[in-house]
C-alpha cells in the first residue's frame, strides 16, 4: 500500500501540487485524472522521487525518502512516456535491463527467459533481436512496458504488494494495444500488485480503475470509485468542457462523451 | 547489420533472439588473445636487435650469451621495453575505458574526456607542477615526490568535473545540454590559463613541458609506473563495477533511478574514474587522441553497447591497440620514433571518418 | 651481429685497459659516439673525428656528409632503444637534449653520456669545442680550433667594435597569419645579434614570444633578420612588409630584411664567426 499524506510538490518555488493525501491501495487499478497542468504528472515524478516533495510518502510501510535505490526499484516498476536510446541496443537488451536490481521474482532460474516471456505479453514475440531504434513509437511504448513488467515480474514478493506506476501508457497506441496494455495492468492489479495510472482517456479510466483520483490545479478534488467520481458536475468542473456522462448497458459503467458547443447539431455521430 | 552471427558457444541450447552476450563473451576471451599477442609484439620489436627470447632463453639456462650483450639486451627489454609496454597498456586501457564511460554518462556516442573539459582540466593541473613546481608550489609538492604531477592531472580532473556540476546539477539533477556547454567553456578557460602559464614560463620549464607534451610513450619508465599507474589501475576497477549501471543510464537518469541505480553516486564514481584514468595518462604521456572515441565505437558495432562486455572489451582493446600503435611509432622511422599520437591519429581519423559513413548507411542501426 | 657486437666491445675493452686517460676527463670510450645536437656535431666533424660518430639527431644538418648518419630523433625527443640500436659506446648531447629519462636508461645501459653546456656568445662556441675535445680526448685537435676560432672571434670584435651607432635588430622566428614570433633576450638569436655588433630590438621578456603591434612600432627595428627555412615558414618579404606594424618600422622602410640558414645562424658552433660576420655584412654593409 501507498499512503500519501500532505503531499505538496514545487517546482522552482512555484506549488505545483498541494496537499495530497491518498491511498494507493495493493490489488487495485488507481487511475489519476485531471486537464493538462494539473500536477498528474508531477505528482506521479514525487512518487517516483524523481522531484523532491514535503509531506509523507509511504510504500508498503517504509518512507519513500530513505529507502534505497534498490529497495525502492524492488517495491515499484515506473514506464515513463517515451525513451529514447543513443546506442544500438535490440529489443531483448531494452527489455533485460528490467532486471538491473535483479529481484524480478523470488525463483531466480526462471530470470534468462522472463525478457521473452515479458515481450509476449505485450504482443511482441519475435522482435527480440530487432534493434529498438528501428521500431515505431508504439512498439518502443511496447517493449518498454516489457521492461517493466520484467521488474517487477511476481506482483508479490516476500508478502508484499509491489506496484507499476505508468505515466500515460497509452497515449501513442493504437485501440487494441491500448487495451492490450491495460490488460496487462488490470492482470497486475488482480493478482495482488498496485497499479498507478496517469491517463488521459477517460473512458479508459471508468473501465478499468477501482479508484479515480480527479486533479485540478495541483489539488485533490475528487476521489473514489468511477461511478462517484465520474459525474456530469465533477468531470464539466474538473475540465471546464461540456461533458456529458452516460452509463452502458450491461454493467452500468460510466462512459464520458465530449459534447463541442461547436459541433453541428445536424451532424450524426458516428463511432469511430 | 540485423544478422547478429551465433558461432562461439554451440553448446549452448537456448539461446533468446537478440541477445547478444555471447558474443560480448567471445570477444572478450578473443581480445585477451590479441592482448597477450600485442604484449609480444611490444616486447620483441625496437629499434635495437635486442631479443626477448634469447634473454628469456639465457635466464633459463638454456644458452649462454655474452656479457656485454646481455647487459644492453637487459636494459632493453626490462628498463624500455618492459615499462614501455605496461604503460602503454594502462594509458590505451585508461583512455579506452574513459571515453566509454563519458559516452554512457552522457549518453552520447560522441562523448570524450576531451569533450568536458577533463583533459584539459587534467593538462592545466600538470603545467601547474612544472612551471610552478620549482618556485611557488615547492613546499607543498616537494613531499609527494613522483607522485605530484598524476596527482595534480587527477587533481585538475576532479576540479574541472566539479566545477562543471555545480554549473550544471541542480536539485541532483544534471541536465546534459547545460553539462555539455558548460564542459567546452571551463575547457577554453582550462586551455587559456595553461596558456598563460606556458607563457611566463622559463626557457627549462618549457623544455620540460615539451618533454611531457610530447604524447609519447618513449620516457616510460619504472618510476612512472609506479606513480601513474595506481591512479589508472584503481579507475579501471572502478569502472569494471559500473557496466550494469551504465546501461540503465542509457535509459536516462530518472530511469535509471527507478531500475535501482543510486544515480548521483553513481555518477560520482563514474566521473573521479575517467578524471583519474585520463589525469594519470595525461600526466605520463602528454596528450595522446582517438583512442577514447575510436576503441569503444568499433566495439559497439561487433558486439552491441551491452556495457557489461563493452568495459572489459573496452579496455582490452585499447591496450592493444596502443601497444601495437606504439610497436608502429618506434620501427617506422627508426631508430627515430614518431610520436605515438601522430600514430593514433593518422589510424584513428580514417576510421573514425568510415563509421561515420557506415552510421549514415545504417540510419536505424 | 652479435658477434660483431662482441667483438667491438673486446676491442673496446681492450683500449680502456691499455690505455691511460690523457688528460682531465675524457669518455671512457668514445670509439662510437652519438652526437646530440647540431652544433657538436659541426665541431666532431671540425675535430677530424667524424670517423666516430654512427649517428646524429635531427638538428645536425651540416656539413652534408653529417646528413647520411643515421637520425635517431629530435634532441628533445629521444627514443633510448633508437639509440642504442646505432649500438653506441658514448653519447655527446648538448644542454636541452632529452628527456631526462632516456639519457638515464641510456647510462643505464652502460652508453656514457656526456652534457656539452650551451651558452650563445663567443666563450660560448669555445667552451663547447674545449668540451667535445675533452670528452674525446682530443685536446690537441681542440686547442688548434680554438686559437682559429679565436681568431676569427678577434677579428669579428675589431670591426664591430668601430661600429659607432648600433642598429636595432628584430629577431622574427615566424610569421604566421599577422602573428609576429619574435626574439627577446636569452635566445641563440639574442646571442648572434649581439656578436654582429647590433642591438636585439626587443629586451623586455626572455625566449621567443608573439609580440603585439604596437611593441613592434614601439621597438622600430631598422633591420629584421630571419632563418632561411626555405618553402614552408617563409613569410614571404612581402608578406612581411604588408604587415601594418612592420611597416611603420625602419626596417619595413628600407627593406632591410635579412635571411640566413637557421643551423648556421644559431648554431653556436664553429661557423658562427663566420654567420656573425655576414650578418654584420648584410646589417652595416660590407666594409
Amino acid at each position: 500500500m501507498i499512503t500519501l499524506s500532505d503531499v505538496s510538490v514545487a517546482i522552482d518555488g512555484t506549488p505545483i501540487v498541494a496537499d495530497i493525501s491518498a491511498t494507493i491501495p495493493a490489488g487495485r487499478l488507481t487511475a489519476i485524472i485531471g486537464p493538462n497542468g494539473s500536477g498528474k504528472s508531477t505528482l506521479l515524478k514525487a512518487l517516483c522521487r524523481d522531484l523532491p516533495f514535503s509531506g509523507t510518502i509511504t510504500l508498503n510501510g517504509h518512507d519513500l525518502r530513505t529507502l534505497s535505490p534498490v529497495a525502492a526499484a524492488c517495491h515499484r516498476a515506473v514506464l515513463p512516456q517515451s525513451s529514447t536510446l543513443p546506442f544500438p541496443f535490440t529489443v531483448r537488451e531494452v527489455v533485460a535491463m528490467g532486471l538491473t536490481a535483479g529481484r524480478p521474482g523470488p525463483n531466480a532460474q526462471r530470470v534468462a527467459r522472463l525478457p521473452e516471456e515479458a515481450l509476449e505479453r505485450v504482443d511482441l514475440s519475435g522482435f527480440g533481436g530487432r534493434y529498438y531504434g528501428a521500431l515505431s513509437g508504439g512498439e518502443q511504448q511496447r517493449v518498454q512496458l516489457a521492461r517493466v513488467l520484467c521488474q517487477v515480474w511476481t506482483p508479490v514478493l516476500d508478502g508484499l504488494p509491489r506496484f507499476l506506476f505508468l505515466d500515460e501508457p497509452v497515449s501513442s497506441l493504437d485501440i487494441r494495444h491500448q487495451l492490450l496494455i491495460m490488460d496487462e495492468a488490470r492482470r497486475f492489479a488482480d493478482t495482488g500488485g498496485g497499479v498507478l495510472v496517469v491517463l488521459h482517456d477517460l473512458n479508459l479510466a471508468a473501465m478499468y480503475a477501482d479508484q479515480i483520483l480527479a486533479l485540478r490545479a495541483g489539488r485533490l478534488v475528487a476521489a473514489g470509485a468511477p461511478i462517484a467520481v465520474l459525474t456530469d458536475e465533477t468531470i464539466q468542473s474538473l475540465f471546464e468542457a461540456p461533458l456529458r456522462v452516460g452509463a452502458l448497458p450491461p454493467a452500468g459503467a460510466p462512459f464520458v462523451l465530449p459534447q463541442s458547443t461547436l459541433a453541428r447539431s445536424t451532424q450524426t455521430f458516428r463511432v469511430a | 547489420m540485423t544478422s547478429l552471427s551465433t558461432s562461439a558457444l554451440p553448446a549452448l541450447a537456448h539461446r533468446a533472439e537478440g541477445d547478444r552476450s555471447h558474443l560480448g563473451r567471445a570477444v572478450v576471451l578473443g581480445l585477451v588473445g590479441v592482448l597477450v599477442l600485442a604484449m609480444v609484439v611490444s616486447l620483441t620489436t625496437g629499434a635495437s636487435g635486442a631479443s626477448a627470447l634469447a634473454l628469456a632463453r639465457h635466464w633459463l639456462g638454456l644458452t649462454q650469451a655474452a656479457p656485454d650483450t646481455l647487459l644492453r639486451d637487459q636494459v632493453v627489454i626490462l628498463n624500455i621495453r618492459l615499462p614501455r609496454m605496461l604503460l602503454g597498456m594502462l594509458i590505451g586501457a585508461g583512455l579506452a575505458v574513459s571515453g566509454l564511460l563519458m559516452q554512457g554518462l552522457f549518453r552520447n556516442p560522441l562523448a570524450d574526456p576531451g569533450l568536458v573539459g577533463v583533459s584539459s582540466g587534467s593538462a592545466l593541473g600538470a603545467i601547474i607542477i612544472i612551471v610552478l613546481g620549482g618556485g611557488l608550489l615547492a613546499p607543498v609538492i616537494a613531499p609527494l615526490g613522483i607522485f605530484a604531477l598524476p596527482l595534480a592531472a587527477f587533481g585538475g580532473g576532479v576540479a574541472t568535473t566539479a566545477l562543471l556540476y555545480r554549473v550544471a546539477t541542480r536539485a541532483g539533477q544534471t541536465a546534459i545540454a547545460t553539462m555539455l556547454l558548460a564542459g567546452i567553456a571551463i575547457g577554453a578557460m582550462a586551455g587559456a590559463f595553461s596558456g598563460v602559464l606556458v607563457y611566463i614560463a622559463s626557457d627549462n620549464q618549457l623544455r620540460d613541458l615539451t618533454f611531457w607534451g610530447m604524447g609519447s610513450l618513449a620516457g616510460a619508465t619504472w618510476v612512472k609506473i609506479l606513480a601513474a599507474g595506481p591512479i589508472i589501475a584503481i579507475s579501471l576497477i572502478v569502472a569494471a563495477f559500473l557496466g550494469k549501471g551504465l546501461n540503465a543510464l542509457t535509459l536516462g537518469e530518472a530511469t535509471a533511478a527507478h531500475l535501482g541505480v543510486p544515480v548521483q553516486r553513481f555518477k560520482i564514481l563514474a566521473i573521479l574514474a575517467v578524471a583519474g584514468a585520463t589525469g594519470a595518462s595525461v600526466a605520463v604521456s602528454g596528450g595522446i587522441g582517438f583512442v577514447g572515441i575510436v576503441v569503444p565505437h568499433l566495439l559497439r558495432l561487433v558486439i552491441g553497447p551491452d556495457h557489461r562486455y563493452l568495459m572489459p572489451a573496452t579496455a582490452l582493446l585499447g591496450a592493444s591497440f596502443l601497444l601495437m600503435a606504439d610497436a608502429l611509432s618506434r620501427v617506422i622511422v627508426a631508430p627515430a620514433e614518431l610520436p605515438i599520437g601522430i600514430v593514433t591519429a593518422a589510424f584513428g581519423g580514417p576510421f573514425f571518418l568510415w563509421l561515420l559513413l557506415q552510421r549514415r548507411r545504417n540510419l536505424a542501426w | 651481429m652479435m658477434a660483431l657486437r662482441t667483438l667491438l666491445a673486446a676491442s673496446a675493452l681492450a683500449l680502456l685497459c691499455g690505455l691511460a686517460p690523457a688528460s682531465a676527463d675524457p669518455l671512457p670510450d668514445a670509439s662510437r659516439l652519438v652526437s646530440i645536437g647540431g652544433s657538436l656535431t659541426e665541431i666532431i666533424f671540425a675535430l677530424d673525428a667524424e670517423d666516430r660518430l654512427v649517428a646524429r639527431d635531427q638538428t645536425a644538418t651540416f656539413p652534408p656528409e653529417a646528413m647520411a648518419l643515421p637520425d635517431v630523433g629530435y634532441m628533445r625527443a629521444l627514443a633510448p632503444e633508437g639509440v642504442l640500436s646505432v649500438n653506441p659506446t658514448a653519447l655527446l648531447v648538448l644542454e636541452g637534449s632529452g628527456p631526462p629519462e632516456a639519457l638515464a636508461v641510456l647510462e643505464s645501459a652502460g652508453v656514457a653520456y656526456r652534457t656539452v653546456p650551451e651558452r650563445y656568445s663567443a666563450e660560448g662556441v669555445i667552451e663547447k669545442v674545449r668540451a667535445v675535445g675533452d670528452a674525446l680526448g682530443l685536446e690537441a685537435e681542440a686547442d688548434a680550433l680554438v686559437a682559429q676560432l679565436t681568431a676569427d672571434f678577434d677579428t669579428l670584435a675589431a670591426r664591430t667594435a668601430a661600429i659607432a651607432t648600433p642598429k636595432r635588430v628584430l629577431f622574427v622566428l615566424s610569421n604566421q597569419g599577422g602573428q609576429i614570433q619574435a626574439s627577446g633576450t636569452g635566445t641563440a638569436a639574442d646571442g648572434i645579434i649581439a656578436l654582429s655588433g647590433a642591438v636585439n630590438a626587443i629586451t623586455q621578456y626572455q625566449g621567443y614570444r608573439p609580440l603585439s603591434e604596437e611593441a613592434i612600432t614601439a621597438a622600430a627595428p631598422d633591420a629584421i633578420v630571419m632563418m632561411d627555412r626555405g618553402g614552408d615558414h617563409a613569410a614571404s618579404d612581402e608578406d612581411l612588409l604588408a604587415h601594418p606594424a612592420i611597416a611603420l618600422t625602419p626596417a619595413g622602410r628600407d627593406r632591410a630584411i635579412y635571411r640566413l640558414d637557421g643551423a648556421y645562424l644559431l648554431g653556436f658552433g664553429p661557423r658562427t664567426a663566420a654567420a656573425a660576420t655576414e650578418l654584420a655584412d648584410l646589417i652595416y654593409g660590407t666594409q
